[in-house]
């Protein structure tokens, strides 16, 4: 029996085939690498972000990075300046911030019942005040507001002002001491925009509330560049207090009073009008709060919850102290994972909280960099979140308290 | 006799190991797909998240340039901004989802044809601005890294609904004034298109405008000013102009004159302590309004008073001689002013008319008080789909149209005139009413349609969010295509105005034009000003951040009028406004062409659906 081996054709053939085969099975094993490296790192990314998403969710709900309630050194923002009596977002409404006294239900309340509503029906919640009333330029031609309602109870009008148009006409000489009829929401207001600040009052006040108090005009806020200053004499008990509805022109993006500065509308005005063009925010106590490195002093945060910045302009001179400037007060950058391995992206996560147009906002943004490529990539996002009101209420007073159960002391009822 | 296999069989032996390999390989990038599919179901999570929150958080008082409109069949032109529809709402320049370029939106396959579906229907498909919906000018940002969630596009499915009309449109209840007040006026009656009463009595000082409020009771009318035979003037506008304490004692007479008008007696006004109540056995309910007026103008006069007179000589009484104002035989009894019936009055006006707006939701005849809002001052009125429209033509013009008749929770009481057409009578159920164009037997549609206190099932009402991922940012004119068409009402356009030039019309809107947020083209602020479309004379990712119209065309200063490209006087400003050369749509501020020709179909994954509801009542509180 004649053996023959395969002729050259027939082995360079086979030599082909397998090669075939072989590149093939080479390069689906080289695709299926890379499918399941790319597919490990997709799932390691998505792993992170959806960590990022869950604790920015989280944080919606229980505001931990501005206020740790099991962490005494994290608590900063409970401060309280007592030079200026003024306070923070999660001052803690205690007897020095806001001493109850008066009668309950009565003009004459004081301090801050957390079970009040706050009815549409109490004639106590209403604006008593002209809403046509210039901060500055009144002549008082429709007569004296004060009378109605007022921070103090009992006080004197005494600026003179002149008759009609002309020089020649009589001048009146001030109205008087009177005794008046509504101080509670003036005083409400007031304290709760020095114990919390611009922020805080906004969130804890009705939708419909007009912003604006007689009295004390020439109480101005004490942090910013107004002339003023809160604890020093009044000089008349006329007119509206200029912290509440004079714009301060300061410009550069800076409104060191509560109200927008759009423009010369000096007047009592809803929440509309003035967060139209500008943001209050929280100020967090440190810019890296899991650092610190950067902590604010308690005069600069209670001067940071005492302004606005515009956030609707786009010109150089806004810019500045404008949105480039709330980012960099009001943002806090955080790992999601402080200790990774080399091979996983660096995510973090900014948050931010604020007001404006209206809408009381958590701003999200996680951001990641590919360990491979060294890419940045961002998912931004706003979430609908607990209230100020609501986080004060999960938290107890005690520096290391933890979250109060219900009918436990917040910080709202100390 | 055994035999080896051939070189045949074991070819084909190899070729079929060789394809088993392989297809179990292939297997293998679907995980890469899954995960990619799990990333995108987070973004649209958030996304669909925060447009839900956007939505039912948008401002309500953004300014509308008109919202009133003459006749039944007429619209106001900002009537689709205004509309509480999640996509007409949030399609805005701060609010932050976009139309996909149409052109672009058209290349987009998806399952079922559902895009296609939705854009053959009048729909629109969105993208996401790469920020979040921040309420900052986006311009004002620093540039956002690259956002993967810009490869999401949505849109809404299901069909829109009727739910409450947000704004009648004969009269955009409520109107608010504060109390104590005088009779309500204001500046709009004398701007170009909006109508006055014949003899409207004009206001002084500042812009002109009208006193309006009167359409609906005249004895308003000399409470806000008149002058008697004598020469003598009275009322609230001689005394804002002469600010005297004579022209404050005349204001007073005249609203004690209104008082007596409307039959009322020092037994209801002068007290010294508060009313807190109607009396309900001598108040029947056509008496309250006048009771609610009347000490709404005398509160807010004898508070004049309180300037030129001090405390003292209030306390011990100042008399207001009694007038016959219009010398009609009404005179009013004596009356004197003090401190404390000043006091009460105040009081008095607050109380009454608190207690009216939460008693009287139905009737208008008083505005509502300014300094409580309340969520019952929003009627429930919807249209009346299933009765004949009422039908007529377009304000002066012979333009055929009709509107479904409107259809309240309870009738509507002393509707009065509105603001913008003061001159014309709202239609009431009257059957010999004449509207003098066209007769309306009856206005008001059948109560039996009425279905906003209903209950609903999910199915009828719900629509859905329907996102997709699609690498639509891959074409080559992702930047350079120009913007989806944008809807007429997004032109804040002075309206109505008749005779008025299309420049005319575009240019004299008195409202700053970064405020507007709810007109313009949504993608207003990453605009191009200029054709790009060139690539020798614009090379891919060339700095272009100074040829974006809300980098550059935006106000510089406070109180500067952004007029220029952003209002549209020139023609090629038009062409910008309406998005002609594209946007910078990923805000990177560099001009970004993809590698996909425009030949190229591509097909969307589908990546989520979520359910919400378009607001039924959209009565938010700002």
């Amino acid at each position: 029996m004649i053996r023959r081996g395969f002729t050259l054709i027939e082995a360079l053939l086979a030599v082909a085939l397998s090669m075939t085969v072989v590149l093939t099975a080479v390069a689906g094993v080289r695709l299926a690498a890379q499918s399941v490296t790319a597919a490990n790192r997709n799932a390691v990314e998505n792993g992170l972000i959806r960590a990022g998403y869950f604790m920015a969710v989280d944080e919606a709900d229980f505001w931990r990075d501005y206020d740790d309630p099991f962490d005494a050194t994290r608590q900063r923002l409970r401060g309280y300046d007592a030079a200026r009596r003024r306070g923070l977002p999660f001052t803690p409404f205690d007897a020095t911030v806001m001493p109850r006294s008066g009668t309950p239900g009565a003009e004459d309340e004081r301090g801050w019942d957390p079970e009040y509503q706050w009815p549409a029906s109490d004639a106590r919640t209403w604006f008593h005040g002209n809403l046509v009333e210039h901060a500055t330029r009144t002549q008082h031609r429709f007569g004296h507001h004060e009378i109605f309602a007022h921070v103090k109870e009992e006080p004197t009008l005494a600026r003179t002002f002149v008759d009609g148009l002309g020089a020649a006409t009589p001048a009146y000489a001030g109205y008087g001491q009177v005794r008046t009829p509504h101080t509670w929401a003036a005083n409400q207001l007031t304290a709760l925009k020095n114990a919390l600040g611009y922020y805080g009052v906004t969130e804890y006040m009705p939708a419909n509330t007009i912003y604006g108090v007689h009295g004390a005009p020439g109480a101005d806020n004490a942090y910013g560049s107004g002339p003023g200053d809160p604890l020093a004499a009044d000089d008349t008990d006329q007119g509206l207090a200029h912290e509440w509805c004079l714009p301060s022109g300061s410009g550069g993006g800076v409104q060191w009073r509560f109200a927008n500065d759009d423009g010369d509308t000096a007047w009592p005005r809803g929440i509309y009008r003035l967060v139209r063009d500008s943001t209050f925010p929280v100020i967090p106590a440190s810019a890296t709060p899991a650092a610190d490195t950067t902590p604010w002093t308690l005069q600069t945060l209670v001067a940071a919850h005492g302004r606005s910045w515009a956030t609707d302009r786009v010109a150089a001179s806004w810019q500045t102290g404008g949105i480039p400037d709330l980012l960099a007060k009001a943002q806090m950058a955080i790992a999601v994972v402080p200790l990774r391995p080399a091979s996983w992206p660096a995510v973090s996560r900014a948050t931010m909280r604020y007001l404006n147009n209206c809408r009381f906002t958590a701003l999200n943004k996680i951001r990641w960099i590919s360990p491979v490529t060294g890419a940045r990539s961002e998912l931004s996002f706003t979430l609908v979140a607990t209230s100020l009101r609501g986080a004060r209420q999960q938290r107890s007073p005690t520096p290391t308290g933890g979250w109060a159960r219900p009918g436990q002391p917040t910080l709202d009822a100390p | 006799m055994s035999r080896a296999f051939t070189l045949f069989e074991v070819a084909i032996s190899l070729a079929l190991v060789a394809m088993g390999v392989t297809s179990v390989l292939l297997l293998f990038p679907t995980g890469l797909k899954t995960q990619q599919m799990a990333r995108y179901r987070v973004y649209a999570s958030a996304k669909a998240l925060e447009m839900v929150d956007a939505y039912n958080t948008f401002p309500t008082a953004n300014p509308s340039l008109e919202s009133e409109a003459p006749n039944p069949w007429d619209v106001s032109t900002g009537r689709g901004n205004m509309a509480f529809d999640l996509e007409r709402r949030l399609s805005s320049f701060r609010f932050g989802i976009m139309p996909v370029p149409l052109d672009i939106a058209r290349r987009i396959d998806s399952e079922g044809d559902e895009i296609a579906r939705v854009l053959g229907e009048g729909g629109r498909l969105y993208y996401s601005q790469p920020l979040a919906t921040t309420g900052f000018m986006e311009s004002g940002l620093p540039t956002a890294p690259p956002n993967e969630a810009q490869r999401l596009v949505f849109t809404v499915v299901g069909h829109a609904q009727s739910n409450a009309i947000a704004i009648f449109p004969w009269k955009a209840w409520p109107y608010y004034a504060p109390f104590p007040s005088p009779p309500a006026h204001g500046t709009h009656g004398r701007e170009p298109g909006f109508s006055e009463p014949l003899g409207a009595i004009e206001t002084v000082g500042g812009k002109r405008g009208i006193l309006f409020e009167d359409s609906f009771d005249a004895d308003m009318r000399p409470v806000f000013w008149c002058r008697r035979s004598d020469g003598a003037e009275y009322g609230y506008r001689h005394h804002q102009v002469a600010g005297t304490r004579d022209s404050a004692i005349r204001y007073c007479q005249a609203a004690l004159w209104y008082c007596a008008r409307k039959g009322l007696t020092p037994a209801f006004y002068d007290q010294a302590t508060p009313i807190t109540d109607f009396d309900p056995a001598a108040t029947p309910p056509d008496m309250r309004w006048k009771q609610v007026q009347a000490l709404r103008f005398l509160a807010h006069a004898t508070t004049c008073l309180t300037t030129y007179v001090d405390h003292a000589t209030l306390s011990a009484g100042l008399a207001i001689p009694p007038i016959d104002l219009i010398e009609d035989g009404t005179t009013p009894a004596p009356y004197t002013a003090t401190h404390d019936r000043i006091v009460a009055l105040h009081d008095s006006a607050k109380n009454l008319a608190m207690l009216f707006a939460a008693s009287h939701p139905y009737d208008w005849a008083v505005p509502r008080p300014l300094e409580r809002a309340i969520m019952m001052d929003h009627p429930l009125i919807e249209w009346d789909m299933f009765s004949d429209p009422l039908r007529g033509t377009i304000w002066k013009t012979s333009v055929s149209a009709a509107q479904w008749r409107p259809v309240p929770a309870r009738p509507i009481e002393n509707i009065g005139r509105s603001f913008q057409f003061s001159n014309l009578p709202i239609p009431s159920d009257d059957p010999a009413w004449e509207w003098g164009r066209s007769s309306l037997p009856s206005f008001w549609g059948d109560e039996a349609h009425f279905t906003l206190t209903n209950a609903f099932e999910p199915s009828e009402r719900c629509r859905q969010l329907v996102f997709w991922a699609v690498d639509w940012m891959a074409y080559e004119d992702v930047e350079t295509a120009p913007s989806a068409p944008v809807d007429a009402c997004r032109y804040p356009r002075g309206a109505p105005r008749l005779n008025a030039s299309f420049t005319a019309l575009l240019t004299s809107p008195p409202f700053f034009d970064w405020q507007q947020y709810s007109y313009r083209n949504p993608e207003k602020v990453m605009l191009f000003k200029q054709d790009l479309s060139d690539p020798v004379a614009n090379p891919t990712g060339s700095d272009v951040s100074t040829r974006i119209l809300g980098l550059s065309g935006g106000p510089t200063t406070l109180g500067s009028n952004p007029r220029g490209d952003q209002e549209g006087q020139a023609a090629d400003a038009r062409a910008v406004f309406s998005g002609l050369y594209g946007a910078d749509r990923n805000m990177n501020r560099r001009l970004d062409r993809g590698s996909l020709p425009r030949s190229t179909r591509v097909r969307a994954m589908p990546v989520a659906r979520f359910n919400f509801y378009d607001l039924r009542v959209p009565a938010a509180l700002r």
